[in-house]
């Protein structure tokens, strides 16, 4: 079995996108609308909306970057998981409830569509549809780029197939994706989410049992080992240390409510009232995903340390070596499966939103307007922008790729933040401090993270630029609203606002 | 104060605390350094020489960024420009995990002076205190929200007046 390790891998993987395929196919007979194609039908319920709202957050870097820097900083990045069910419930307490009602009277079938209606403005939806666009695209191609990365590997140390083109594996990647998202909409993003969901938690339990048997003493000998090369590494804050940690809280607790593919799913639920059980499934969801998370990162930490393993090439290469080495075939296997799981569940969710700024918010925002045959323009704007996409995960180099996907969430955070989390619970916010927290948004974070790429220039404590550009969008949305003249509130609005 | 004032006070003071912080000068081991055998992992070095001097303002950022949190719940909760019922639980909540916070801040002071901390499951106290006290914290929200929803979040009252709003809005289209 220990020969075939790859082809297991690539079997367990084939199946996985064999099942996505499926999905798709069977969503296509039930997308007959742009609504289907967009919200779903607002049909979801509590079990599908609750593993598509967690696995959409816990893209490839749940499996690949976060046990990297956990290997790398130590405890640093496990705040990212011990904040993470703040940041759901930031998200269902302010803006939960809110969208749906929206959602509902103005039979909306995108963010920007109810930026719209709050604020009555086309310019806020413009924006919107802008910066949600820009933040898609590098989201995508970090997202394909690193899928098709791992299949290249896979397929390098396959001997019956062989190596494979990094095109060849962007466009395998692409297929699925696409299938599914073009053929069923956001009906087969949300059901294979829940199926990606699934292969998620089951092997994050799976992983993390191997894991702590991996090394004697289990926990207990891991963090004594760590704790006897360097304190601060399993000490509270790891070894990035307390200010960059906490920044990392405010800015993923709050970023939590203005990240499109998350929040636009509460649109799609089926009865108001679900919405409380769909947090405690997320909730469990999530926490059962973080324990590979935090597993693998400190195994292979405490394993290179004591020798038992050499040194990794890099960070990244913390879990596909765990899996190599320490995990039998068969788990590897769910466990790559589940990796791509990650990957194409953030993916489909980004596809879909993108499509809906490019097919349905710009046009609109610009000649009030809709395409005669939305669905079918849908159709063909998700293979346009998935192409897009593929085109600068292989052709933008690599910097600008991981750019573009780092500075995503602080973008989205930014700019929606404010408009919508806070905006859509109140009134005196104007449409004028939506603009400038949108444009704020994109100019702080492309200026300090072009910066630091082009220079020396790091801020102090490695305050995570996001938290900054978040702070000063905030703090911009909220001072221009209160100098501004309080805005006249459609009827409807008020009430949508006081319920 | 009403809720949204409240925000940008936090917010503001965010920023005072933050650019304070910026100015104090960094140590080398600030956000960790290379580690001395092994190139692809990070060590933090001496805690005392890289957060001594900020450890109190480390503290109240944390602290302001809970208040903010939760301000941001009850943000969501409001109705009419009130919080309603819940803003009780609400504060309890923040101060359970502002105390929490303390607790973790308070300990690992004594962590970076080299005291032999406790240990749970091999993790030194402060860190315990991360993942066993504040990683499960969130769950008194999220039972809060369970547990109020049809009360006070999204009552019957609310439901009619929404359907309504909402056959108004089509029999008017």
């Amino acid at each position: 079995m220990e020969d075939n390790r790859s082809l297991i891998i690539l079997t367990c993987i084939g199946i996985y996108m064999l099942f996505c395929i499926a999905i798709g196919a069977w969503a296509m007979k039930r997308t007959r609308s742009t609504r289907d194609f967009f919200m779903a039908g607002r049909s979801l319920g509590v079990f599908v909306l609750g593993l598509a709202v967690f696995s959409s957050s816990l893209s490839g870097f749940g499996f690949i970057g976060g046990p990297g820097l956990v290997y790398r900083m130590g405890m640093s990045s496990i705040w990212l998981i011990v904040i993470s069910a703040l940041g759901y419930s930031f998200s269902f307490y302010i803006v939960g409830k809110r969208l749906r009602y929206f959602a509902e009277l103005f039979e909306s079938v995108s963010l920007p569509d109810l930026v719209a209606a709050r604020y009555s403005s086309e310019t806020t939806r413009f924006l919107s549809a802008i910066i949600i666009l820009i933040g898609v695209v590098g989201y995508l191609a970090a997202q394909i780029l690193a899928m098709a990365e791992v299949l290249r590997d896979l397929f390098a140390n396959t001997e019956s197939i062989g190596p494979l083109s990094i095109e060849w594996c962007v466009a395998i990647s692409c297929f699925v994706l696409v299938f599914y998202c073009v053929s069923g909409g956001i009906l087969a993003s949300v059901y294979t989410d829940v199926w990606q969901g699934s292969v998620m938690a089951v092997a994050s339990v799976l992983v993390f049992f191997s894991a702590i048997t991996a090394f004697e003493g289990g926990m207990t000998g891991i963090a004594t080992t760590i704790m006897a090369d360097d304190r601060e590494a399993i000490g509270p804050w790891g070894t990035l240390g307390m200010m960059a940690c906490i920044s990392w809280i405010f800015l993923f607790v709050l970023g939590n409510a203005g990240q499109p593919h998350l929040v636009t799913k509460f649109m799609m639920c089926r009865r108001l009232q679900d919405m409380k059980h769909i947090l405690t499934v997320t909730f469990v969801g999530f926490s059962i995903c973080a324990l590979l998370w935090i597993s693998i990162g400190l195994v292979m930490r405490a394993l290179v340390l004591t020798g038992a393993h050499p040194e990794i090439q890099s960070a990244d290469h913390a879990a596909p070596q765990f899996l190599q080495f320490y995990a039998h075939p068969i788990l590897a296997g769910i466990v790559f499966a589940g990796l791509f799981a990650a990957i194409m569940s953030t993916a489909d969710g980004f596809l879909n939103v993108g499509t809906a700024a490019v097919i349905h918010d710009i046009p609109r925002s610009l000649f009030n307007k809709s395409f005669e045959n939305e669905l079918l323009g849908a159709r063909i704007v998700t293979v346009l922008i998935a192409f897009s996409a593929a085109l600068v995960a292989l052709y933008s180099g690599q910097d600008l790729v991981a750019l573009l996907g780092l500075i995503g969430w602080g973008i989205f955070a930014a700019a929606l933040v404010p408009v919508v989390a806070i905006g859509f619970n109140w009134k005196r916010a104007t449409a004028t401090a939506a603009n400038v927290a949108i444009i704020s948004s994109l100019l702080t974070n492309f200026t300090i993270r072009i910066a630091s790429l082009l220079g020396d220039f790091t801020i102090p404590y490695r305050i995570d630029p996001g938290a900054i550009s978040l702070l000063v969008s905030m703090i911009l949305f909220l001072t221009i609203s209160f100098l501004s003249n309080p805005p006249q509130l459609d009827p409807e609005i008020e009430i949508a606002m006081d319920l | 104060m009403k809720t949204i004032s409240l925000l940008l006070l936090l917010l503001l003071s965010i920023a005072l605390v933050s650019g304070a912080i910026i100015a104090i000068p960094e140590s080398p081991n600030a956000h960790g350094q290379a580690h001395e055998v092994f190139s692809t992992i990070h060590s933090g070095g001496s805690g005392l020489e890289r957060h001594g001097s900020v450890l109190l303002f480390g503290w109240l950022l944390g602290l302001l960024v809970v208040g903010t949190i939760v301000t941001g719940f009850a943000l969501g909760l409001q109705r009419n420009e009130r919080v309603g019922p819940l803003r009780t639980s609400l504060t309890i909540g923040a101060i359970i995990y502002g105390v929490l916070f303390s607790i973790l801040f308070l300990t690992y002071f004594g962590y970076i002076q080299g005291d032999d901390t406790p240990r749970l499951f091999g993790f030194p106290l402060p860190t315990a205190i991360m993942l066993f006290a504040l990683w499960p914290m969130p769950v008194y929200f999220i039972v809060l929200y369970v547990w109020g929803f049809d009360r006070y979040i999204v009552t019957s009252q609310d439901l009619e007046r929404f359907k309504e709003t909402l056959n108004r809005r089509r029999k008017g289209d």
